[in-house]
């Protein structure tokens, strides 16, 4: 009953590559270098330290969408506004995390958690994704505009390449 | 005297869920009681998810986000649980841990720090993915670190996959952790008391009991 396998580069050792940053202090292959077998590792630009550097990559909505390293995971935050009803906008806030959770799948990455708030008044939906499932929905009060703040916890992918995910599915949502 | 027990666990391990029925089985049947237990919830994020969870059923809690408290925000866990205490003087205070924190290394940062604060650690694993984490080096040296030092594993999301899987999460859990009792749970499903008895002891101290 195991789930589906799409899974970050393979490695010889029979291990998965994590880290496609280039810039990144882990000690994982990298975009340049995950064809290698893990021989690579011992090179040694890659045998530096492993900072907790909290590098911030924003857009232009400055607050909207940002992206930071936590190494070796990347988290990105949405907080965006869905000018729907209550119920379409928790089901609008799920599709977009589900549209941007196959892409972090596609582009080889390991989704850590995926988790939104949607509210709006004293309503309350918390959306959580952790893989190829369907999204589960928790009603905190089952009782316009809704608010909806969203975070991304993923492995294996660029802050970049995270930050260009969330922009091409959330943009619009941003006020 | 104040307890503090660490929840640990990886990223979707289902953290919130467990200590919202944790919570309920530390206060029992007395809504007056809910002041006993405080929850001091750490998220990585620039934005806080599970504390507006877990504050809209009524609980007080303390958010910490935009950092981890294994490492960036160890100084102000320190300050925040000072303050808590002082605060609300409660029975319990229940930390949730970020999903890449090492519970063992917080629990050893505040020995020296806060001797006087009785610590345990608690620590989930999703058994749906726990498999499919060992597989990814850095995920699998994660779940490793995760478990280290933890009283008790609730291996959670057990209804989701087969006996077979369970005990060879079980074993894997084992190899990291050998002292830890394992016990299989569904947040979704619900928690049964026996499991936190069981857990908790006649003293409130965590310890297995599998």
């Amino acid at each position: 009953m195991e789930e589906r396998e799409k899974r970050p580069e393979e490695r010889a050792d029979g291990q998965e590559a994590l880290c496609r940053d280039p810039h990144c202090a882990c000690h994982h292959d990298h975009e340049h270098g995950h064809h290698h077998d893990h021989e690579h590792h011992d090179h040694e630009h890659h045998d530096h330290e492993h900072h907790h550097d909290h590098e911030h990559e924003h857009d232009h909505h400055q607050e909207a969408i940002s992206v930071m390293a936590h190494p070796p995971a990347v988290v990105g935050t949405v907080r965006c506004r869905i000018a729907l009803q209550w119920e379409d906008a928790v089901a609008e806030a799920e599709c977009r995390m589900r549209a941007a959770a196959d892409r972090v799948l596609a582009d080889g990455g390991f989704i850590g958690h995926i988790k939104a708030i949607v509210e709006e008044d004293s309503r309350k939906c918390r959306i959580s994704i952790t893989g190829e499932e369907e999204a589960d929905r928790q009603w905190l009060d089952p009782d316009g505009i809704c608010g909806g703040d969203c975070v991304f916890i993923v492995f294996g992918l660029t802050c970049q390449q995270l930050k260009e995910i969330l922009q091409d599915t959330f943009s619009d949502l941003i006020l | 005297m104040t307890k503090l027990l660490i929840i640990g666990g990886f990223l979707g391990s289902g953290k919130t869920s467990v200590i919202l029925q944790l919570a309920k089985y530390l206060v029992g049947e007395d809504p007056e009681a809910r002041a006993k237990v405080v929850i001091l919830e750490n998220e990585i994020g620039s934005v806080s998810i599970d504390d507006r969870t877990l504050a809209s059923t009524g609980w007080s809690v303390e958010p910490m986000f935009s950092g981890c408290v294994c490492c960036t925000m160890a100084g102000e866990l320190v300050v925040n649980l000072h303050a808590l205490m002082t605060r609300y003087a409660p029975e319990w205070i229940i930390l949730e841990t970020t999903g890449m924190a090492y519970p063992n290394n917080v629990k050893k940062a505040l020995s020296e720090s806060m001797p006087e604060l009785e610590c345990s650690i608690v620590c989930l694993a999703d058994a749906k993915r726990w498999k499919r984490m060992q597989r990814v080096e850095q995920l699998a040296e994660f779940s490793q670190e995760q478990m280290e030092g933890a009283g008790a594993v609730l291996v959670n999301k057990s209804d989701l996959v087969t006996e077979e899987i369970l005990n060879e999460v079980d074993a894997s859990i084992h190899t990291y952790n050998a002292d830890a009792a394992i016990f299989h749970v569904s947040a979704l499903q619900g928690i049964p008391d026996t499991v936190w008895r069981q857990i908790f002891g006649k003293g409130g101290d965590v310890h297995g009991g599998a």
